[in-house]
């Protein structure tokens, strides 16, 4: 009997054990679980707005000095200053020891509303933060990327909440004085912040359902031209590299927080690959120039949709002493030298007069170019994202606009016909450039295509020569590159295969003139990209070569 | 017994498998092809195609004049370049004019030979500020060098704070009243 009960109460015992064993582990599930959005406060729902016998509302406006540009659209003039509304960001009420008592967001005019403890002394803090918690979402920050990325916030003082309602509006003072900046510069982070918020209002109401990735947009007073050190502001540009856009703050150099041309460019290229598509390879460009079709797409787009977002066409960018000078271009402007594919000025003219049209559309309406930037046949084209994939798929899409934008897109000189720009007949000035894509088959002749740096290096029109190839059924092959016999200057072939933007093969040169390898391909149409690696390293671009390769393709 | 520890590991794998989809954060939209390009790329602003083809950081001592030739690369084919060097506080620039213009006829390098001084150690910036000209089109663009002089300084960390004071505060012009 004694021993039934020990074992019972053993029993009991483990019984005991397991089921702390199973409350510790649902308790921890359920705590340590909490949603996304990172700030407390924010994954909650925001605080009561109604006054109760024990608590008083507490409201205001949060503003900012807005700087504008000139009537000539070079330079800022700090003389027509304006106070703008913080839109769309997160405001706290903090008590003395840094506790949120009360939190929500600004209005479109910039006003908020909270219910708070009657009595307690709390100041107002506004986060130079864009937060959505709920379908479609966003989290967008400006941040200090010399002070470990810290969240820049304007805060008021401590003052009790008294017993009855009341008032505190908030003003970030630009910090300029008719000279200098002797002040801190409140202003900037929230006027890079309102631009993100036009962008994103602009982007919403055209009809995006799609949550976006939280992105830091890092701007400090030490972000300047040299280029070294981001924690010690040596940012070189403003520029977006795929995780943030980092913006100059370089007073009487170069700033960018008044120019919201240059914010939105950036912000297009984070449009690029949250929502669209961009096979882009980067590097230095600029209107004028001969470039990649693929950039001059990524860069033509970025410059037309900062000016889209703002209904301005004339993009602006302030520098130098007391923010006077800097530079403009009209982005919708037609007329131009170098027009064809490779141009981001005729990309950027296309795209903007095709929104800004009333010809058989609506005017100045971001719809249609959001439809087809952000479709799904858009971003799995097989060809290499560029004006002509545009094009092709608004012929699919929205067939009663074609003939605008086949209009502008004469108008610049451009005359393919589909995804792969066929019957293209603007070689911009390089033979070597027609076809846009050249075509290959399985076991068939070899095909030749040249690689030069006519027109610079690395990202350049003619670097870089385009290849269809297509695979009917799945099949082991191998791809080789080699020099043509009549072609006597020292090359480095290299290759990368791509399905449907995605890079599915690499080839990287490591014997002079020659390069191959071995891969299996599923049934699909793919593209080669082939070029001569001497022309892609930026290095010795005054001397100019180009160099011409036979291309083979055999099943094993 | 046996039931008991059977009994025991069905509830830790239970748990576990609660834990982790309890943890499981939101995910993007994953519906987007990765593009080619999956290393990260800049992509910067328009501007002047002129770029620094020199070192872009400088080595030198203090309180001893440095050679140094910034070179410089375009890729306009023609039109006028100006050029401004203007030097941080702590360098001073002893040879050279600190304005120029340059007639580009051509895809070219400019070498410019500088000699600079710098009376102490510190980190310090060479800023050069271009305008090109090209009939109706003006680009501007601004690039630096990077003077580094004397030893480096290890970085001290700086603004450790815990994550939830992370903040850089800006003061405000406040307005309070009752209503």
């Amino acid at each position: 009997m004694q021993k039934i009960i020990l074992m019972h109460q053993a029993y009991l015992s483990r019984l005991a054990s397991l089921s702390t064993v199973i409350i510790l582990f649902t308790f921890l599930c359920f705590t340590g679980c909490g949603g996304g959005g990172g700030n407390g406060p924010n994954s909650k729902k925001s605080s009561s707005h109604a006054s109760t016998s024990t608590s008083v509302i507490l409201s205001g406006k949060i503003t900012y000095d807005y700087v504008p540009h000139n009537s000539d659209f070079i330079g800022l003039d700090y003389t027509a200053t304006e106070r703008r509304p913080v839109r769309g960001a997160m405001v706290e009420l903090l008590d003395s020891v840094g506790e949120v008592k009360a939190f929500t967001s600004t209005t479109s005019d910039g006003a908020y509303s909270v219910a708070v403890e009657q009595n307690i002394f709390l100041k107002v803090r506004v986060k130079a933060q864009l937060l959505n918690n709920s379908s479609p979402s966003w989290d967008f920050k400006v941040t200090d990327n010399t002070a470990n990325n810290a969240l820049y916030v304007l805060e008021g003082s401590l003052a009790s909440s008294g017993t009855t309602d009341s008032v505190r509006d908030l003003h970030a003072s630009s910090g300029w004085d008719g000279f200098g900046y002797p002040a801190p510069r409140s202003a900037a982070p929230f006027a890079i912040l309102d631009s993100i918020y036009v962008g994103l209002m602009r982007v919403t109401s055209a009809g995006n359902t799609k949550s976006l990735r939280p992105l830091e947009l890092r701007w400090s007073t030490k972000n300047s031209a040299a280029d070294g050190d981001y924690t010690m502001g040596e940012i070189g540009t403003s520029f977006y590299d795929g995780s943030a856009i980092y913006i100059l703050g370089d007073a009487n150099y170069d700033i960018d927080e008044y120019d919201p041309h240059v914010l939105l460019h950036e912000w297009g290229h984070y449009l690029e690959d949250e929502l669209f598509r961009s096979d882009s390879i980067g590097g230095d460009h600029a209107d004028g120039k001969f470039l990649d079709m693929r950039v001059a797409m990524s860069e033509g787009f970025a410059n037309a949709f900062s000016g889209i977002v703002i209904d301005r066409a004339n993009y602006s960018d302030a520098s130098g002493v007391y923010q006077a000078s800097g530079f403009t271009f009209d982005i919708a402007k037609k007329s131009r030298i170098n027009k064809g594919y490779f141009s981001e000025g005729s990309i950027s003219s296309i795209l903007y007069n095709f929104y800004a049209s009333d010809e058989n559309k609506t005017a100045n309406d971001f719809k249609p170019l959001f439809q087809i930037l952000s479709s799904a046949s858009y971003y799995t084209n097989e060809a290499m994202i560029s004006i002509y994939v545009f094009y092709s798929e608004l012929r699919k899409q929205i067939p009663q606009y074609v003939s605008v934008l086949q209009a502008l897109m004469r108008e610049q000189s451009i005359w393919g016909e589909d995804e792969y720009g066929a019957n293209e007949s603007n070689s911009g000035g390089l033979a070597i450039q027609l076809p846009i894509y050249k075509e290959i088959l399985v076991n068939g002749y070899p095909t030749r295509i040249c690689s030069s740096n006519q027109y610079g290096e690395q990202n350049k029109l003619g670097n870089s020569q385009f290849v269809k190839l297509n695979i009917t059924q799945a099949v082991q092959l191998s791809v080789h590159v080699e020099k043509s016999v009549d072609i006597n200057t020292y090359s480095k072939p290299e290759f990368f295969i791509y399905l449907r933007g995605a890079q599915v093969g690499y080839a990287e040169n490591i014997e002079a003139d020659k390069v191959s390898t071995s891969i299996k391909l599923s049934k699909g149409n793919y593209v080669l990209e082939i070029y001569d690696k001497i022309y892609r390293d930026n290095e010795n671009s005054t001397s100019k070569n180009t160099s011409c390769f036979d291309v083979y393709v055999i099943a094993n | 017994m046996a039931l008991f520890c059977n009994l025991k590991k069905v509830i830790v794998i239970f748990s576990t498998a609660l834990i982790l989809l309890g943890c499981h954060g939101k995910s993007h939209d994953v519906s987007k092809q990765t593009s080619a390009a999956d290393s990260p790329l800049k992509k910067a602003k328009p501007g002047a195609s002129v770029k620094l083809v020199s070192a872009p950081i400088i080595f030198m001592n203090s309180n001893q004049q440095t050679p140094v030739d910034i070179e410089i690369e375009t890729s306009e084919t023609e039109g006028d370049l100006e050029i401004d060097f203007i030097p941080t506080p702590n360098i001073n620039i002893i040879s050279s004019e600190s304005h120029h213009v340059v007639t580009i006829s051509r895809y070219s390098r400019i070498k410019f030979p500088i000699t600079l001084l710098a009376p102490s150690d510190g980190r310090f910036y060479l800023k050069m500020n271009f305008r090109f000209r090209n009939g109706e089109s003006f680009s501007s663009q601004t690039l630096a060098l990077i003077m580094q002089v004397g030893p480096e300084t290890k970085k001290t960390l700086q603004f450790k704070k815990p994550e939830n004071e992370k903040v850089i505060s800006l003061p405000a012009e406040e307005k309070i009243s009752s209503q």
